[in-house]
């Protein structure tokens, strides 16, 4: 089993999810490509044959080298990666980790610090913002990634964050998570600065008072859902 | 391959070698491993539908999804100004024009099978109608194997736009010199919808090892 | 064809058709239309030249020349427009206009070699024209006169042969209705009576194939070029820079509503062979580009994505903003399941012909979705326009305020299907506007256009009807988008960019179709870490406002307004597509997600081989800038009366200033703007163009700046410099 594999397993991980059709049932005698190609009659090629046509082999690199590349194509699969699980995938995991750090050839892989663990990623694929809201995906406290997202929203462009941002990807909150993390964050003091406001055609919205005044909340809101096209 | 025996193409010339056999031909009726279909980006649907046709370059293997052409014409557009200094449709030595409005096999924007449209190329033909039409022996191979056109021969006659089934090489009409696809990538390059791509054998070798 | 020509980067030859004597001639492009680039310019200038201002509309003398530019065909990304110039038949003044339209028709056009189509006179019988490279035929068409564009375009593309592309006229525009167009590929439109100019000249379509090139002097720069634009500046529809959904690359995305829909999780549900993710598209990877726009998810929401084959649009773009479907909830209503369409069409127009709402079809919530589809094809089928969202609102309006009980006679109002409207019934839609595109019974007045109608139905005057309203005027917002009081609505006006927006809106004899603004600020990039300091950084300090915390005018936002009207004539003289260009932002974090306002001189020099930068390009379309205004006084006199276009046709609507009553203009929280303020604005754009700060109307010493010495000696002989 491959490393990525290990990491997947121990993340209790599916295959990336792609969207794939249910699988029509497959005629039981339908050749496999290889198999067909090899049963076919040799046939010319017209071109040059290879000068070096050696057998294909994988590239060597140190263990700390190749835990990297894993965590690569996590990332580019928009995934970040525990320490948590690389500790159960590899058991030298903090040795290979430490190692990484002085390794140029590494550089590019960062962390960042959650409530529950630390999190790895490769920045070439991934960005610090996204690495954040991936964190927050994955510790699941719905009701600071309201608070956090609805703040930074309206720092960072600044606009109010509708409510149906939070059952997009990658957030993908069910209706019902998110109306129950709502009404945590509504009771929460930590979360009093965050507040809801329709804009003008009923759709909800959430700014921080934090930002925006009810007004200018309210102004975003609608801004948010002018449709011109 | 429960066996251990190592399964699939161990070189880049096997790999050749093997789709070879079946280039321009969809791939429908086959059953692709996951690797391959990873290697593909494609799904077994689109491979059962026939919607997946693979050609086999010299430095890789052409994979056609029809399923994602959405007929923008960059591929002909970057085909021409690469290889022509001047940027045609007509002229492309990969067609997808032909294939957008209302082609011979019933497709295009104007039938009722609106949303189909796909591009076609050369099969480099290990016999070439096209070099065997010649009059002018114009259609050779060369070092790796492509055919080419020496336009100090060609004398635009268009005997092998009439000999290739496909109706691939194109005389421009102004030059009055034919032109065929040299696998020179660009058409692939530019697809900004992975209509195309092209896979080095090197991969389709590891894949077909894969399971 | 443009090789045989030798010229770089022009086809090289404009062919001219009198439908009158049958005459087909060819004549060159340059030296005459050089300075005046391609498309529009093209047009300007052969109407300033050849029809005199007070022709009308409908009648021999009336031409209408349709134009593609120096970039259209080049391979530039999103190159692939058609204009179309022709005096307006609707809006107020029946002054000069342009019309756009997308597909594949423009590059074909070239290859055919031609850099324009100048279309005279009129036919006794219906034809097409051909265009076979240089063999150019009319050809009978009676055979098809009477249907719609879709069947129209089916059966001339079938019996020209595989690589014909078509462009066709519907009912609406043979039966002379105003609010017409001209329909090719599937879904592309070119509206604002197009449809009506050709009908007249009983001229149905038009066939081309051209195997012919454009020639680019330095090839290897330009591949260059278009890859650098592919690779660090193009964005996605209305050429936004972030992604709406949050991808792993991206530093922003846009948690209110942008156009970059596509991500992991958006799909293409209907695609033959199972649904097929859009993924993400990072930054660099040409081979990504066309899943950044989802327009489907914009124009109707997640509930469409089941019916999405795949995504279209024009040649050589790879931002695919049309959306094509197969719906079979149509088919098995006996209804036309494959559809597509983009924007207006398919929504705001669709939607508001269903005055009080919509019923469910399979789903929740499907009901204006599955109208809105059949919407778009019945209007394309029909060859009508919806002026922008204007009939749509004038037809809501009216059902909801008891307008049509006054205005339509008893047995007309009858006779009208209003249960099937009520019954959320698609085939509504083919009733109501198949009676506009027949000119059937006094509702068909929609067809006339907002001016027309309007006065017709006494809206526009507060005595004249039992609201006591004035259309134009009135602050609500489900029906503000009448800019003017000339016919026509704004298109991402003062709601989205403040002052420049207004004045460049106001320019024109119809909406503006300029997105040089809304492109940036709607972006959904953050505020002062992007668009602020990016747009400053090209217009100086305080050209742009945070949204809805407007400020007043001043000479850099005075600066951004000049840009951004002289870029549009620019677009539809290149030919570019104005929802892409200019390349004013960018999706790359290296470049501090600056664009490249240079690219369109590099093209130029590229392409043709000749110095261009944008400054040259912008120079010459401050000429076509001026020709606008020239002429439109000009009609303003014949047809106003007016020596005046500041207190005619600059007039903008009171909602403007009277939105919003409880909030100020400049304060936090309202997009409305300051009457005074608005007066600076006209007398600072005024200036910086070189008008007359009294008229608006251009002076002499800047006509002649431009080599329009004969367009100030007829002002003069007006009286009106």
């Amino acid at each position: 089993m491959s490393l990525m594999d290990r990491l997947r397993k121990a993340a209790g991980m599916q295959e990336a999810p792609k969207a794939e059709p249910p699988m029509p049932e497959t005629e039981p005698d339908k050749p496999d490509l290889i198999d067909y190609l090899e049963s076919l009659p040799e046939v010319e090629v017209p071109y040059t044959p290879f000068e070096e046509d050696k057998e294909i082999d994988a590239p060597k690199r140190s263990e700390a080298e190749m835990l990297a590349c894993e965590i690569r194509l996590c990332t580019r699969g928009e995934d970040l990666v525990s320490l948590t699980q690389l500790r159960s995938a590899c058991e030298n995991a903090d040795e290979l980790l430490e190692e990484m750090k002085d390794l140029v050839s590494c550089a590019d892989i960062l962390f960042i610090q959650g409530d529950q663990d630390v999190y790895y990623y490769c920045s070439t694929y991934m960005t610090d913002n996204y690495a954040k809201i991936a964190m927050l995906v994955l510790e699941k406290d719905w009701p600071r990634t309201i608070a956090e997202m609805v703040r930074f929203n309206c720092k960072t462009y600044p606009c109010s964050t509708p409510y149906e941002y939070f059952m997009r990807p990658p957030y993908l909150m069910t209706k019902p998570q998110l109306m129950r993390a709502l009404d945590q964050v509504f009771r929460n003091e930590a979360y009093k600065d965050i507040v809801s406001v329709n804009a003008s055609n009923g759709a909800p919205y959430l700014y921080s008072t934090e930002y925006f005044t009810e007004r200018y909340g309210k102004a975003l809101a609608n801004l948010g859902e002018d449709d011109s096209q | 391959m429960s066996n251990g025996e190592k399964k699939g193409f161990l070189t880049k010339e096997m790999s050749r070698r093997q789709f070879m056999k079946i280039s321009g031909k969809s791939l429908a009726g086959l059953a692709l491993s996951t690797s391959m279909l990873s290697l593909f980006n494609t799904t077994q649907a689109e491979v059962d539908s026939g919607a997946v046709t693979t050609f086999a370059l010299a430095k890789g293997l052409l994979v056609v999804n029809t399923d994602k052409c959405t007929g923008c014409q960059r591929c002909e557009l970057n085909c021409t100004l690469v290889n022509d200094g001047k940027v045609s449709s007509y002229m492309s030595r990969i067609k997808v024009t032909r294939n957008l409005f209302s082609s011979r096999n019933g497709s295009g924007l104007y039938t009722e099978d609106r949303w189909t449209c796909f591009p076609d190329t050369c099969r480099q033909c290990a016999d070439p109608a096209c070099a065997n039409a010649c009059p002018m022996k114009a259609i050779y191979a060369d070092e790796n194997g492509v055919k080419l056109i020496d336009e100090e021969k060609c004398v635009g006659c268009g005997a092998c736009t009439q000999a290739c089934p496909w109706h691939m090489p194109t005389v421009d009409p102004i030059t009055r010199k034919s032109k065929k696809c040299i696998q020179c990538g660009a058409c692939v390059a530019g697809c900004p919808s992975g209509a195309l791509t092209i896979i080095p054998w090197d991969e389709v070798a590891a894949a077909s090892q894969a399971i | 064809m443009s090789a045989k020509n030798g010229v770089y980067g022009w086809a090289g030859t404009i062919l001219r058709v009198n439908l009158t004597t049958g005459s087909i001639t060819f004549e060159d492009t340059l030296p005459k239309y050089k300075h005046y680039i391609g498309g529009m310019g093209i047009g300007y200038k052969v109407l300033w030249d050849e029809v005199p201002m007070d022709t009308k509309p409908y009648s021999d003398a009336a031409k209408v020349v349709f134009g593609v530019g120096p970039l259209t065909g080049s391979a530039v990304p999103c190159a692939g427009r058609t204009n179309i110039t022709l005096l307006s038949s609707w809006s107020r003044g029946y002054s000069i206009i342009d019309s756009h339209m997308g597909g594949h028709f423009a590059q074909n056009m070239k290859y055919a070699g031609y850099d324009a189509i100048i279309i005279e006179g009129r036919s006794e019988t219906p034809v097409y024209l051909k265009i076979d490279d240089d063999k150019v035929t009319l050809e009978d068409a009676s055979h098809v006169w009477g249907t719609g564009t879709f069947n129209t375009n089916k059966v001339i593309a079938k019996e020209c042969g595989p690589e014909f592309d078509v462009a066709s006229i519907g009912q609406a525009g043979e039966n002379l209705v105003n609010m017409s167009s001209i329909v090719t590929s599937v879904g592309n439109v070119a509206g604002a009576g197009t449809g009506s100019a050709l009908g007249y000249k009983k001229l149905k379509a038009i066939a081309v194939r051209g195997t012919g090139s454009v020639l680019i002097a330095d090839p290897v720069k330009h591949k260059e070029l278009c890859d650098y634009m592919l690779r660090e500046l193009i964005g996605t529809n209305n050429n936004h820079n972030v992604p709406q959904n949050p991808q792993a690359w991206a530093e922003y995305s846009a948690p209110s509503k942008n156009r970059w829909k596509g991500s992991p999780g958006v799909v293409w549900g209907k695609a033959p062979n199972g649904p097929i993710d859009m993924g993400e598209q990072p930054v660099g990877d040409i081979n990504r580009i066309s899943y950044r726009n989802a327009k489907f998810m914009y124009d109707h929401g997640e509930i469409v994505s089941k019916y999405v084959v795949k995504v279209g649009g024009c040649s050589s773009c790879p931002i695919r903003c049309y959306s094509q479907y197969d719906c079979e909830v149509l088919t098995e209503q006996g209804l036309p399941g494959k559809v597509s369409n983009t924007c207006s069409p398919t929504g705001t127009n669709p939607k508001n012909f269903y005055a009080e709402g919509f019923k469910d079809f399979k789903e929740e919530g499907d009901g204006s979705l599955i109208v809105s589809l059949h919407g778009s094809y019945v209007l394309d089928d029909l060859g009508l326009w919806e002026n922008y969202g204007c009939m749509c609102r004038e037809f809501k309006f009216c059902y909801l305020n008891g307008i049509f009980e006054k205005v339509l006679p008893k047995e007309e109002y009858d006779s009208i299907p209003w249960q099937m409207m009520k019954d959320c019934d698609p085939r509504w839609l083919d009733d109501i506007w198949g009676r506009i595109a027949r000119k059937e019974g006094e509702i068909s007045r929609l067809g006339e256009g907002t001016y027309s109608l309007l006065r017709a139905w006494g809206l526009d005057d507060p005595a004249k009807n039992h609201l006591g309203i004035n259309f134009y005027d009135m602050v609500d917002a489900n029906y503000n988008i009448n800019i003017t009081h000339n016919g026509h609505p704004k298109h991402h006006g003062p709601e989205e960019s403040g002052q420049a927006a207004l004045l460049f809106n106001v320019m024109y004899n119809r909406d503006c179709m300029n997105h040089c603004l809304t492109n940036t600020v709607r972006s959904g990039s953050p505020f002062d870490a992007v668009i602020k300091p990016v747009l400053e950084s090209y217009f100086g300090e305080g050209c742009v406002d945070a949204p809805k915390k407007y400020t007043p005018i001043n000479e850099a936002k005075i600066r951004l307004a000049k840009w951004a009207f002289l870029e549009k004539q620019w677009h539809d003289s290149a030919t570019l597509c104005n929802w892409m260009y200019p390349m004013t932002l960018s999706p790359s974090k290296a470049r501090g997600y600056k664009g490249d306002l240079e690219l369109d001189g590099k093209f130029m020099t590229a392409i043709t081989g000749e110095e261009w930068t944008t400054e040259d390009i912008l120079f010459d379309m401050e000429r076509v800038s001026n020709m606008l205004r020239g002429m439109t006084a000009i009609s303003y006199k014949i047809h106003e009366n007016a020596d005046n276009l500041r207190k005619t046709h600059d007039v903008v609507s009171a909602w403007v200033f009277d939105q919003d009553p409880d909030i100020k203009a400049f304060e936090p929280g309202t997009t409305k703007l300051d009457r005074e303020d608005w007066e600076k604005s006209l007398d600072m754009f005024y200036e910086i163009m070189g008008w007359n700060k009294e008229t608006g109307i251009p002076t002499r010493e800047t006509l002649e700046k431009f080599g329009l010495g004969d367009m100030a000696d007829k002002l003069e002989e007006m009286k009106l410099i």
